[in-house]
């Protein structure tokens, strides 16, 4: 900390006028830090016959008015908004909030070979002459030489195949798409062995070190809506309540809860109820037996359409058109002996 | 890490700018010129006088104070275990200092100021507020400082310098208020001033009075003003309970200074004259008003005659 610098020939004068603190201080006017650790409140009160407060005020007055000085006779230039003194350097440490980052980044695996067999980096002018359009054009980027984007007609080559050769233009495409994931997983690499050597620190600020597959159990896109929706019923009733109390959450109305197949048992005591389903079923005996050849019209017109129908898909599928074989088909369901058996199904 | 771990983990990258901006603005920095940026909370306890005293004190921190408001019964940074809910706010907030408000009987209107490093609890201090009035009583007595601005901060008293927890107290404080670096101020911003002063208590520890002055500057007759202090809030009284330093090991790493060389601009060297610098020269006019020797060849007539000649001997050649 640095004590009353030899200021100007008028500041000693207007130091005493301003009544400011002319004994030892330890000054950080970087900080704007000021003690005065030979100042003891209680025998300065008893000594003025004033309060505490009031000493302590006095005493923190005539040391600010020094901090005052000391700024008004720093190097200083004036703007618009005022008077601005330059500062120096704070000279109390703190301690950082952050660690210091590491100063040099960690050697990628083509800098450790160059320099280990001694490669050193050329300089290569930006610009290169283009020999077709006879200017100089960049290396790289906009308006490159060689820009794959400019040709417009690709030139074919004798051993292509139409239909078989790929299209030059999506073979650029996925070449540089090829090119650009190469270089990546490169870079990957690089960084993967910068933190096995030095630590997370290594990787640059806007880089994360993050374990894979953690998205890949649910919403990765692996699941399937069905089967995602299974899974949610399934955690749905997983719970000590099997999913009866659970807490709604948004959404969850969606989720149909499968629910078992629930048996029926039938009064043992009840005979009257007994008496009357073996009823219903020797009527229902009977009935089959008088109906005979009767058909349900409407059931057996939706049973053949239905069959048409699925037929119909079989031949687009298969992508042969037999309309007459269906209508064979269809014909013979309509049938007495087919008929018959989907009206009884019917009363079932 | 073994060859397993390292293949469950990947590279993540920042995908949108906005969030490569966000980070990069988290990034830690060699020199670190932001002021810290401070948490204010409340523990398990609090009173009404804490909470006005930490609201108070976060209006002192303005922009670099992130206030919360709800009960913590999980944040006793002394304890062990007591801080891991700390440290994650600390993290969320991207927050470097904490001040807390807990009010026990054993420690009634508790203040723990502490501070992080790398979001870990790095050191804290807590101290025991009595008398306290808030800025409101002191009715807009701080009206001319601007929020923001850089307070002066006074230390008074030799206990500063002599007792352990005053010492760790000067430092946090003004760590936390100093506010960010700057490297020129304007002399008409300087508007307001911490003032401790520490008070001897024969038999017991100091207590200490911590006041916060408004500056008003008045005319001295001389070019320096005359400043006078108006109380502006808040004023209490404290004494230090509880304080921990930080581990040697940490406070090495914490205090380390990154080398910063300036770039020497236009200086060589050179094999055969050494070190050799490159001056700026201003363009020199008014050079072909001076009297020069004038010689045959550099007259115009000539230069003309010359000219053409070289034309016609290139047409011919043409032809």
């Amino acid at each position: 900390m640095s004590t009353a610098t030899d200021a100007r020939a008028s500041v000693p004068s207007a130091l005493e006028v301003t009544r400011a603190h002319a004994g030892a201080l330890e000054l950080d006017l970087g900080s704007l830090l000021a003690e005065d650790v030979v100042f003891d409140v209680r025998a300065v009160a008893a000594a003025t016959g004033t309060t505490l407060d009031g000493a302590a005020r006095e005493r923190g007055r005539d040391v600010l008015q020094r901090v005052i000085a000391e700024l008004f006779a720093l190097p200083s230039e004036s703007d618009g908004n005022g008077r601005f003194a330059q500062l120096p350097e704070p000279t109390t440490g703190f301690p950082r909030a952050r660690a210091l980052p590491p100063s040099e980044t960690p050697l990628t695996k083509w800098e450790a070979f160059a320099k280990e067999k001694g490669i050193k980096k050329r300089k290569r002018s930006k610009e290169t002459f283009d020999e077709q359009s006879e200017e100089w054009k960049r290396r790289y980027g906009y308006k490159r030489v060689n820009d794959a984007n400019d040709v417009i007609i690709a030139p074919a080559k004798m051993t292509d195949v139409v239909g078989k050769t790929e299209d030059p233009f999506t073979r650029e495409e996925r070449e540089k798409r090829e090119r650009t994931q190469k270089n990546r997983e490169k870079q990957d690499k690089n960084l993967m062995r910068a933190v096995q050597e030095k630590g997370v620190k290594a990787l640059p600020p806007t880089l994360r070190l993050a374990v894979t597959g953690q998205k890949d159990s649910v919403g990765s896109g692996k699941l399937g809506k069905r089967e995602m929706v299974h899974v949610a019923s399934r955690v749905a009733q997983s719970t000590a309540s099997m999913g009866k109390f659970n807490a709604p959450v948004a959404g969850d109305e969606k989720i149909k809860l499968k629910k078992g197949a629930r048996r029926q048992f039938d009064d043992n005591l009840d005979t009257e109820k007994t008496r009357k389903k073996s009823q219903e079923i020797v009527e229902k005996l009977l009935l089959k037996e008088k109906a005979g050849g009767m058909v349900d019209v409407n059931m057996a017109a939706r049973k053949i359409q239905q069959e048409k129908e699925k037929a119909n898909r079989k031949n687009k599928s298969s992508g042969k058109s037999t309309e007459k074989k269906i209508g064979g088909k269809t014909g013979g369901k309509t049938g007495g002996k087919t008929g018959g058996k989907v009206g009884s199904k019917s009363k079932k | 890490m073994d060859a397993a771990m390292e293949s469950k983990m990947e590279i993540k990258r920042a995908k949108t700018n906005a969030g490569k901006r966000a980070l990069l603005a988290r990034a830690p920095k060699k020199v670190e010129k932001a002021g810290k940026t401070t948490l204010f909370l409340h523990g398990q306890n609090s009173s009404q006088i804490l909470k006005e005293l930490l609201s108070d004190l976060a209006s002192m921190k303005t922009l670099e104070a992130r206030k919360m408001t709800r009960k913590n019964p999980g944040v006793r940074p002394f304890e062990g275990g007591g801080e891991t809910s700390l440290e994650f706010f600390a993290r969320k907030a991207d927050a470097s200092a904490y001040v807390l408000g807990t009010h026990q009987k054993k420690r009634p209107h508790c203040v723990t100021l502490g501070r992080f490093f790398e979001y870990r609890l790095f050191d804290q201090i807590e101290v025991l507020v009595t008398d306290f009035k808030s800025m409101r009583a002191f009715k807009g007595a701080g009206k001319g400082a601007v929020a923001g601005s850089k307070p002066c901060i006074c230390f008074l008293g030799e206990e500063f310098d002599s007792d352990d927890g005053l010492k760790l107290f000067k430092n946090v404080l003004s760590d936390v208020f100093r506010g960010r670096v700057v490297d020129r101020i304007n002399l008409k911003g300087i508007d307001r001033a911490i003032v401790c002063t520490s008070v001897p208590q024969p038999g017991r520890k100091p207590s200490v009075m911590f006041r916060q002055y408004a500056i008003k500057y008045k005319k001295s007759g001389t070019r320096l003003p005359l400043i006078a202090l108006e109380e502006m809030g808040p004023s209490f009284d404290f004494t230090v309970g509880r304080h921990r330093e930080a581990p040697p090991d940490l406070k090495r790493e914490a205090y380390q200074k990154a080398r910063v060389t300036k770039k020497q601009k236009n200086v060589s060297m050179d094999n055969v004259e050494g070190k050799v610098g490159r001056l700026y020269v201003e363009k020199q006019v008014g050079l072909e008003k001076l009297g020069q020797h004038k010689m045959k060849g550099l007259k115009r007539e000539r230069r003309t005659n010359a000219e053409e000649k070289k034309k016609k001997s290139k047409s011919g050649e043409k032809e």
